[in-house]
């Protein structure tokens, strides 16, 4: 799947999802890597006391924190500048991009490194730089390799996780010059801190994310494993991170308890290797940092979540401990969803962020879709709200587009469950369907070659219908 | 860095968008959400029930070690041992001291030992084979150490070279995360790092690798 392909919305869900599962390699290491996610959270968890009362709390003070969403934004960018950084307000990715490419374009900026970033996927950032000659390069290891691949993540925090080594090393052959081959993932390794080392070293401009911005201080907070986001915003002479406009909190104690289980529930460590707190550019006297410090907070379709049933969705904190324990995802992996974000988390995200601009419908009649319909890419058990350390409803949020999307059902479809609804209200109308079911049940076979009603009927035998009805076997003493 | 600093957006229509919308969380639907608590509680680690005092020392190793980092508790006079064992087991000739004071005598020990110590500067820390600095405090229930950029000088002094060195008084260790960062010095420093073990990734195939970027090796030297 090439970069500049997404969103996918040119296929259904139903054909990404056939690709997805008829792949075995994929399968396998999606598989392996959500069960080992998800062991290690519960060990992260169960070394804590009353893990669920803290998810509680953070459900609490994530909605405590967006309930004052603008002041806690205003707070925020008023000490970013306080501390000398610059701010952008970006509407939209558009906006967040023109302003990092105008950096960029200023700074005569060739080479660009990046540390992991969500918020960028969305905006389609390396698209918009390379339009303007920079060329970026992403460095956290995963998003590299897929770079390199022309893939997209297939999941948040393991975004190369459907990769195997022997796939990495053919990347690393085709595009990254690897001329001795090595298959071991230490080798592999290592070969790529070389190579990213020299382009840390060269860069320009470091693009981050941020995993919070503290209000009170002017901070953002960024963690990582690898150190690319300490190499990205200590390296080149201007750092420019891109936040998510909701992923903020207003004091360190709330950004202590959100940093207290984000590693726990993402890879289930107690924190990851690096949890670093940027609060402005280099200081006097300092012998490494940035020039410059930019923070970009980026709406692009967040803020039309605020005071809607589906506003706690702006509590997450991308741990990607939904997808881990998704049974949908775990069969299919990220790519099926068809955007930047996949697992529960993305079936409820994208249809708000992606689907703006979409009319809510169906099937459009060419196998093309929309987002509505990852809704559907669920079964309602609920494990994912289970696992999210700030106990998103996530799947009543599903059941809500669900809504959502049957409110623009075509007429016919809800002519017909209206006429359902209507028959089965009353006992004639029960016992004359069951009885007609069971004089016919000799046509059972030629219900799955109805026309239209294959989604229903591929992949699905029907049972054989009894000759007589439970009601008619009840009042005959048989039951 | 004396530059003035910009805003650029319509920062008033951003706000204007949200704070017309923004409320408390829905309150209906199967899984109303819970009115925010009033003391935002801190995580509490199972590893530190029962402990004080001196007992941190241990659960902080203990800890540090399952992150990968090696450990070792020493008297201040007894640092010579294992530093000539970090010299030997990581082949070190070059190293990068931080700023922060107090770190004389573990310099002094390295060059006896024949490593070329110099400090920071981006070009030396690159390519050198150990980082020596300090920390402002250990975090017992996580085995992880706090660098700040105002004492050690720089941002990538703990970062570029091969092996990280880190020299910790045990008085500096603290039970645990929330006790750093919810007291928070003001004004903060341009860049504070909690450090939890060396540079790891597991992106080729769920499999541990250590030095992704930063440092292989994190040894964490506990003075008593």
């Amino acid at each position: 799947m090439a970069v500049g392909e997404w969103p996918v919305w040119s296929t259904s869900l139903r054909d990404r999802t056939a690709t997805a599962v008829a792949d075995p390699v994929l399968r396998s290491n999606i598989g392996a890597a959500t069960d080992r996610f998800g062991t290690k959270r519960t060990s992260a968890l169960a070394a804590v006391h009353d893990p669920d009362g803290l998810r509680r709390a953070a459900r609490g003070v994530r909605g405590q924190i967006l309930s004052n969403w603008a002041e806690t934004l205003e707070t925020l960018a008023d000490n970013v500048m306080a501390n000398g950084g610059h701010v952008c307000w970006a509407p939209t990715g558009a906006d967040a991009n023109d302003y990092i490419a105008a950096v960029a374009r200023r700074i005569g900026a060739s080479t660009v490194v990046k540390s992991k970033s969500m918020a960028t996927e969305e905006s389609g950032l390396n698209e918009a730089l390379a339009d303007v000659g920079c060329e970026p390069v992403e460095t956290d290891l995963g998003e590299w390799i897929i770079q390199l691949a022309g893939e997209h993540p297939s999941h948040i925090i393991a975004p190369a996780v459907h990769k195997n080594r022997h796939q990495v090393a053919d990347t690393f052959e085709a595009e990254a010059q690897m001329t001795d081959r090595v298959t071991e993932p230490a080798a592999l390794v290592a070969f790529a801190r070389a190579a990213l080392r020299d382009r840390f070293l060269a860069a320009d401009l470091g693009i981050t994310g941020a995993n919070f911005g503290v209000a009170e201080t002017g901070s953002i907070v960024l963690v990582t494993n690898e150190g690319n986001a300490r190499m990205a915003t200590s390296q080149p002479r201007i750092h420019i991170a891109v936040m998510g406009a909701e992923r903020v909190t207003q004091t360190w104690e709330q950004a202590d308890l959100l940093l207290g289980l984000l590693a726990k529930s993402g890879t289930g460590q107690p924190l990851s290797s690096y949890t670093t707190v940027i609060s402005g550019p280099r200081a006097e006297g300092e012998a490494d940092g940035p020039d410059e410090f930019h923070l970009v907070i980026l709406d692009n379709g967040r803020s039309t979540l605020a005071g809607t049933e589906f506003a706690e969705m702006l509590n997450c904190i991308r741990c990607g401990a939904c997808l881990n324990v998704c049974p949908v995802y775990r069969q299919t992996g990220g790519h099926a969803y068809g955007w930047v974000y996949s697992g529960p988390m993305g079936a409820v995200l994208t249809p708000l962020l992606a689907g703006s601009d979409h009319d809510h419908g169906h099937d459009h009649g060419d196998g093309s879709s929309n987002p509505d319909e990852l809704s559907g890419a669920s079964t309602l058990c609920g494990a994912c709200m289970e696992a999210c350390p700030v106990e998103i409803p996530l799947q009543d949020l599903l059941l809500g587009l669900r809504r959502r999307k049957a409110a623009d059902a075509s007429r016919a479809e809800k002519a017909m469950w209206s006429a359902w609804a209507a028959a089965w209200s009353r006992p004639a109308g029960f016992r004359a369907t069951a009885s007609m079911a069971a004089r016919t049940r000799r046509l059972g076979p030629l219900v799955s070659r109805l026309p239209g009603v294959s989604n229903w009927t591929d992949g699905r035998s029907m049972p054989a219908l009894p000759a007589r009805t439970f009601s008619q076997r009840w009042r005959s003493g048989d039951v | 860095m004396s530059e003035p600093t910009t805003e650029v957006g319509d920062r008033a229509g951003f706000l204007a968008r949200i704070r017309e919308r923004q409320g408390p969380p829905p309150r209906s639907g199967p899984h109303p959400a819970p009115d925010p608590p009033e003391v935002v509680p801190e995580v509490r680690y199972r590893s530190l029930d029962d402990v004080a005092g001196p007992g941190l020392v241990d659960v902080f190793a203990t800890a540090a070690r399952a992150a990968e980092a090696t450990v070792d508790v020493v008297a201040p006079d007894g640092i010579d041992e294992p530093l000539r064992a970090v010299v030997e087991t990581h082949e070190v000739h070059t190293a990068v001291v931080s700023n922060d004071p107090g770190l004389d005598r573990v310099a002094g020990v390295l060059a006896g030992l024949g490593v070329a110590v110099s400090p920071y500067d981006r070009e030396t820390a690159a390519t050198a084979d150990l980082a020596v600095t300090g920390a402002t405090h250990g975090l017992a229930s996580t085995g992880s150490v706090v660098v700040d950029t105002e004492v050690a000088g720089s941002r990538a002094v703990s970062l570029l070279p091969r092996v990280h060195l880190c020299v910790l008084p045990a008085e500096r260790i603290v039970p645990t995360h929330a006790d750093v960062l919810r007291h928070q010095s003001r004004p903060m420093p341009s860049c504070r790092v909690v450090i939890t073990g060396p540079s790891r990734t597991g992106d080729i195939e769920q499999r541990l690798t250590l030095g992704a970027h930063g440092p292989v090796a994190l040894h964490l030297l506990v003075t008593t």
